[in-house]
């Protein structure tokens, strides 16, 4: 264990936690927009109070690199521009309707477990320490995605909607792992990571590729293997994104005085 | 992890020179604000150092969203600024080892249970009273 992150990998360890902390926020805030609009009044507790921790984990990430680099978690979270963002574009687009949200975190869940599950077996304690904090955070949204994915499929509609929405979704997540080599090799060889992005791209495919042959719904398996062999068309690991971003960027822009 | 290397607060408390001593016994006046139990005895304060006037809490929060975090620092802010000696004070929030709630002393697992609030039973590793 090393109690800090290495200086020889710095520049590419604090890229990648600004990416984990990007998809956190960006997922923490579209789940957001469903306070008051999902289906039933216990849904509006559960995706906002998942949307609560998920932007809790946003400032974990952001914190640390706020340290490192001398400036604050504000400017990080809300003071970054459009290709300076490396979250996946699975998050940031707008939530089509609740088997969407309910499919993206889904597949953003067990991806941000894989991600955090190497940090914490990485070598670098205050990293390992704080992916812990996050990871004893996340089983109940995972439960909940899976609970949701047992009951849509009952109705021919609903069946219909998971299977556009997983089609949809895949797609967009073929950036998920897709971090440059040199950054992955960077990240294992100093112990950030006990297992490389392209290793856990393998994990993910294979729990997707099982979760979806046990649901009664039609989503070609060839779609899961795409997402993780496929080079994306719109990489946001390198701050790439889909046309919906900037709206999404400006109304998180803090409001002037004059405009409140 | 490292949990073991963060020893009881109550001992902490007790055993720390008159002056530092103070400013623990002004972080028992702090409660969490959504539980009427201190923050010491939640196991939240990690570590007190008091060096020329200027107190140093190292602490950290039971949840990360914790929506309570700004309160919980400016409580803990006036409640140390308040002691006799303090200058200063310097919140530090750290996240390691990370909290669980085998770090609340039994002073605080009494009185979460007079509230109708059942714990975990400690366990030997850290986090498997959140994920058992």
């Amino acid at each position: 264990m090393t109690p800090s992150i290495p200086d020889d990998s710095r520049t590419e360890t604090l890229e990648f936690l600004l990416a984990i902390a990007d998809d956190e926020y960006f997922t923490g805030h579209r789940l957001g927009m469903w306070l008051a609009v999902s289906p039933t009044l216990e849904e509006d507790n559960a995706l906002t109070s998942i949307a609560q921790d998920e932007l809790g984990h946003a400032r974990l990430w952001y914190d640390v690199v706020a340290d490192e680099r001398s400036t604050t978690t504000d400017d990080l979270a809300i003071g970054r521009g459009h290709d300076d963002r490396r979250n996946s574009i699975l998050v940031e687009r707008e939530h089509h309707d609740f088997a969407d949200a309910i499919v993206r975190s889904y597949l953003y869940d067990r991806a941000e477990l894989l991600f955090l599950e190497s940090i914490r077996d990485g070598d670098v304690e205050a990293l390992a320490d704080t992916a812990s904090v996050a990871l004893n955070e996340e089983p109940f949204h995972r439960e909940h995605a899976a609970k949701w994915l047992e009951v849509l499929h009952a109705t021919d509609e609903g069946t219909e909607r998971l299977e556009r929405a997983f089609e949809t979704n895949l797609e967009a997540a073929s950036d998920l792992f897709a971090f440059e080599e040199s950054q992955q090799d960077a990240l294992v060889d100093a112990g950030v990571l006990a297992r490389s992005p392209d290793e856990l791209a393998e994990t993910w495919e294979t729990e997707v590729t099982k979760t979806l042959s046990e649901l009664p719904i039609d989503v070609d398996s060839q779609a899961v293997a795409d997402a993780v062999s496929n080079s994306p068309s719109t990489n946001g690991r390198r701050g790439e994104h889909t046309d919906e971003f900037p709206a999404v960027l400006e109304e998180m822009e803090p409001a002037t005085i004059d405009q409140i | 992890m490292t949990d073991a290397s963060i020893p009881d607060p109550r001992q902490q408390l007790e055993t720390a020179p008159a002056e530092e001593r103070a400013v623990w016994d002004a972080l028992l006046t702090v409660e969490d604000p959504e539980l009427p139990v201190s923050i010491v005895d939640l196991g939240l304060v990690y570590d007190v150092s008091l060096e020329g006037g200027h107190a140093t809490v190292e602490m950290t929060l039971t949840y990360s969203g914790c929506p309570a975090r700004e309160m919980i620092v400016d409580d803990v802010e006036r409640a140390v600024t308040s002691v006799s000696g303090v200058d200063s004070v310097e919140v530090d929030l750290v996240y390691s080892p990370p909290w669980s709630t085998d770090h609340i002393t039994d002073v605080g697992r009494d009185e979460l249970s007079e509230w109708g609030l059942a714990l975990p039973e400690k366990s030997s590793t850290s986090g498997a009273a959140c994920t058992q």
